[in-house]
């Protein structure tokens, strides 16, 4: 299922809100109604484990909250406040427990069971052991690694006394489920959307626009640019052999194009879907190719998945009182900025290993995760030798030559790092990735024998010159939307309406183009 | 003015405009006024010349994978068109043909011996059913990429039915000795009373306009068996009709399909590479019956040399 399905986002989705605006009264209801029934059509009997999981939370939510209530009784009754705080947090710590337990038993037997049984065969036959595990192929319900990670943000923040447990089943529900991030994220906050979407305002005509002008423009995204650069990347990547060096650097820039368009354009349609409801949704894209350096890169790119492992895994580890101690001692030796460095670097491991294993079971995305830990700790370590150079040198790191210096060097880290992402193996990886220096061969390449003739080039170009200026407008704090929005009715109908025809002119549909698949719904 | 209404109105002029957009995207523009809008986006077959079409495919969506009507004009001279869509019914088998001998006189007619055993309501044809017909009243859906033709003349429909698919998620090894295990068997699958009686009628239209019929199955992986082969060889014996069934092995090894390489989707159906295999087999197949004639030299097929130089363009070399 893809949000891009054009009955959906024209048909379906208005019915849905036309339907939701026609309800007088627990308009709340129907949009849990809508949720289940989506992910029932998506998922099938799977809905079973969304709803464990729904379940699970809201439940263990709900005994944090009643061990809370019980503190005063016992207080009452023992007068040592350390030992009845003791005594409830070691509660609440094991009720957390077993449920984050349950919830990576559904999310490892499902994405990485099989992974791991066929590297403990492969283990078995090289020592040899005379033993095969047997797992049989589970279909895993669809959106697995979003919901269940949103749903441990809001166990956690209720473990952490962030936020109050919900009293409410649907207001849980509703969080977890909602039907146009289910799919493919963003992940949110129990405090940034529950509300919303419990309150379930009523639409209205601005909303309506706003959210499928959004809608519009992350559909450009995707039909016109990443589906179109899609026939080549799928064509380079399978057959990768076949192609010089160049041709195999293009695939690699292309998929870097597809990812991107592909998932901000969805992440466009997501929150303009959101806005249709009055819910916002937070950001997963910031202009990423704008960023410095790799650090900066991840605050940009799939910006609530950086920021669920930063809140959840990165600060709870370095907090942790090994690591604490560990600063301590390394700070003594090394010094303020290389000591704290350490224990950070630990964390940062943990991090990485962890992000690579979420977005699949496989060693592409090991090494893609490890990849970037290694760029990210590589960048904290050289940071003052950085600017120690550039001072000596005399060199302005804030000069637009630099700045761009900076983007440069970041893409070309960016697209290194992609290509471990999309190979098929990691053997084709360091294949292409040594293709690219040793057969470049510009000469011999011939690039409009590659999927795409020359219009798809220049539509290609224009597109990206395109989003380009928007993105470099977002950047300067224009919101394109609003301006659009502020314009006289025919001037606003005109745009719009060259836009949509743009859309269905010069999208990459039809005989002849591989759409791209939802990338980021498989993880 | 009240919000619905704006609203309204903007869908109202979108509508027009795509409407508008579409009888400008829309290939030979000239048998519009005969044949209308609907009709020739759902069946592209309306778009071509009269009389200029030697042979016709017709079923459903192995026609489209596998058959590449420019590819075998270019290489063997006589033009053919698919005239598929997906899980096609028997009815509307009948009913393309009947459409089609309206304009064209083909010389031989191919069906594929699925839609036999297919029954009017199914779960394939449902799939997607809405997006298809959008595209039936939104030709520009289906034509759009035809703006790459603006200042070329006449738009050409460069595939003539096909559908081109790149992809490649071969079959496993272990699979496809499964494959070769298969055993012969005598028994024979259902055939409905009723797609009897409708494929009887296609034969008898065939017949009766002077054109050759021929069933043929076309190779795929997983939807085939003896069972089948035998009740459509039987169906085909009692009505005196050729049954080309190129799943049996012998035609397999023929054709060379390579199950790792050929297939977009494990095996159901070919890809761009099988579907140029095939097109080669059948090619052979309809030259070696010495009926149809070579037209590559003819001036009146001459948009059929711009719709292969087109194919070319559109397809990854």
């Amino acid at each position: 299922m893809s949000y891009f399905n054009s009955l959906y986002l024209f048909l379906i989705l208005p019915i849905i809100v036309i339907i939701y605006n026609l309800i007088p009264k627990g308009r709340r209801y129907y949009l849990l109604f809508v949720n289940l029934v989506f992910y029932f059509i998506i998922g099938n009997k799977l809905i079973i484990y969304l709803l464990l999981t729904i379940l699970s939370v809201f439940l263990c939510g709900k005994l944090m909250n009643k061990y809370d209530n019980e503190k005063e009784t016992l207080l009452k009754k023992e007068n040592d406040r350390t030992l009845v705080n003791g005594k409830i947090k070691k509660k609440r710590k094991l009720v957390l427990l077993l449920c984050v337990l349950l919830n990576v038993g559904f999310l490892f037997t499902f994405k990485y069971l099989n992974f791991f049984s066929s590297n403990i065969n492969l283990l078995f036959e090289l020592l040899p052991i005379n033993c095969v595990i047997n797992v049989p192929q589970i279909l895993a319900p669809i959106g697995i690694s979003f919901y269940t990670l949103t749903a441990f943000s809001y166990i956690i923040d209720v473990y952490n006394n962030k936020i109050e447990a919900s009293n409410s089943f649907v207001k849980v529900a509703l969080f977890i489920s909602f039907f146009t991030q289910i799919i493919e994220g963003p992940f949110t906050r129990f405090s940034e959307t529950a509300d919303d979407l419990y309150n379930a305002k009523k639409t209205t005509y601005d909303m309506f626009c706003s959210g499928y002008e959004r809608i519009l423009y992350g559909l450009f995204k995707k039909i016109v640019v990443a589906d179109r650069v899609n026939i080549l990347v799928e064509l380079i990547f399978n057959n990768y052999t076949t192609y010089t060096g160049a041709g195999v650097l293009l695939g690699v820039i292309g998929y870097v194009i597809v990812l991107y368009m592909d998932f901000s354009g969805t992440m466009d349609v997501v929150c303009g879907t959101g806005e249709l409801f009055g819910v916002k949704m937070p950001e997963n894209f910031r202009q990423p190719f704008f960023s410095k350096n790799v650090s900066e890169f991840w605050t940009r790119w799939h910006i609530s998945l950086g920021s669920w492992f930063r809140d959840y895994i990165y600060y709870p580890l370095s907090l942790s009182k090994p690591l604490k101690k560990l600063t301590v001692k390394s700070r003594k030796v090394l010094g303020n900025h290389y000591g704290p460095l350490i224990s950070g670097t630990i964390a940062l491991f943990v991090v990485w290993f962890l992000n690579g294993l979420w977005h699949g079971a496989g060693y592409t995305f090991l090494f893609f995760g490890m990849y970037h830990f290694v760029l990210i700790a590589t960048g904290n370590f050289m940071n003052p030798i950085i600017i120690k150079i550039c001072n000596y040198l005399h060199i302005n790191r804030k000069n637009i030559f630099y700045r761009v210096f900076q983007s440069i060097k970041l893409t070309c880290l960016v697209i290194i790092g992609e290509l471990f992402f999309r190979a098929n193996t990691l053997k084709d990886a360091f294949a292409m990735f040594s293709r690219i220096f040793t057969k470049f061969n510009l000469t011999n390449t011939n690039f409009l024998e590659i999927g795409l003739d020359v219009y798809d080039y220049v539509i290609l170009l224009l597109s990206i010159l395109f989003l380009f200026v928007i993105g470099l407008m977002k950047e300067k704090g224009i919101n394109v939307r609003e301006k659009l929005n502020s314009k006289k009715t025919w001037i606003k109908w005109t745009i719009l309406y060259l836009f949509i025809l743009i859309i269905i002119i010069f999208g990459a549909y039809g005989p002849g183009y591989v759409p791209v698949d939802p990338i980021y719904a498989d993880f | 003015m009240k919000w619905y209404i704006r609203l309204f109105l903007f869908c109202f002029i979108l509508f027009c405009l795509i409407q508008v957009l579409s009888i400008l995207f829309m290939p030979n523009k000239s048998n519009l006024s005969q044949f209308g809008v609907y009709n020739k986006t759902k069946y592209e077959l309306l778009s071509e010349e009269n009389d200029t079409i030697d042979v016709i495919f017709l079923g459903d969506s192995l026609i489209y994978s596998s058959i590449i009507p420019a590819y075998l004009y270019n290489k063997y001279g006589f033009t053919s068109f698919d005239c598929a869509e997906p899980a096609q019914t028997i009815d509307n088998t009948l009913k393309y043909l009947k459409i089609a001998i309206e304009s064209q006189h083909p010389k031989v007619v191919f069906v594929e011996s699925d839609v036999i055993f297919r029954n009017k309501d199914n779960k394939i044809r449902r799939r997607n059913y809405m997006n298809r017909e959008l595209k039936n009243y939104f030709p520009i859906l289906k034509f759009h990429n035809n703006w790459k033709q603006i200042g070329q003349g006449q738009s050409v429909n460069a595939l003539k039915g096909y559908k081109i698919n790149i992809k490649t998620k071969g079959i496993r090894k272990d699979v496809l000795k499964q494959r070769e295990g298969i055993k012969n068997s005598n028994n024979k699958s259902n055939i409905i009373k009723r797609n009897k009686k409708v494929m009887q009628e296609i034969i008898d239209t065939c017949k009766k306009n002077n054109i050759k019929i021929i069933l043929i199955d076309i190779i795929n992986y997983g939807n085939w068996s003896y069972e089948r082969n035998n009740a459509v060889a039987e169906f085909a014996r009692e009505n005196d009709t050729v049954f080309l069934d190129t799943n049996l092995i012998e035609y397999e090894k023929k054709i060379g399909i390579d199950w790792s390489r050929d297939t977009k989707d494990l095996g159901k159906h070919l890809n761009l590479n099988g579907a140029k295999k095939f097109s080669d087999f059948i090619g052979e197949y309809i030259s070696e019956m010495n009926i149809v004639e070579d037209h590559r030299n003819d001036e009146k097929y001459s948009q059929w040399n711009k719709a292969y130089e087109l194919y070319l363009k559109k397809i990854l070399k």
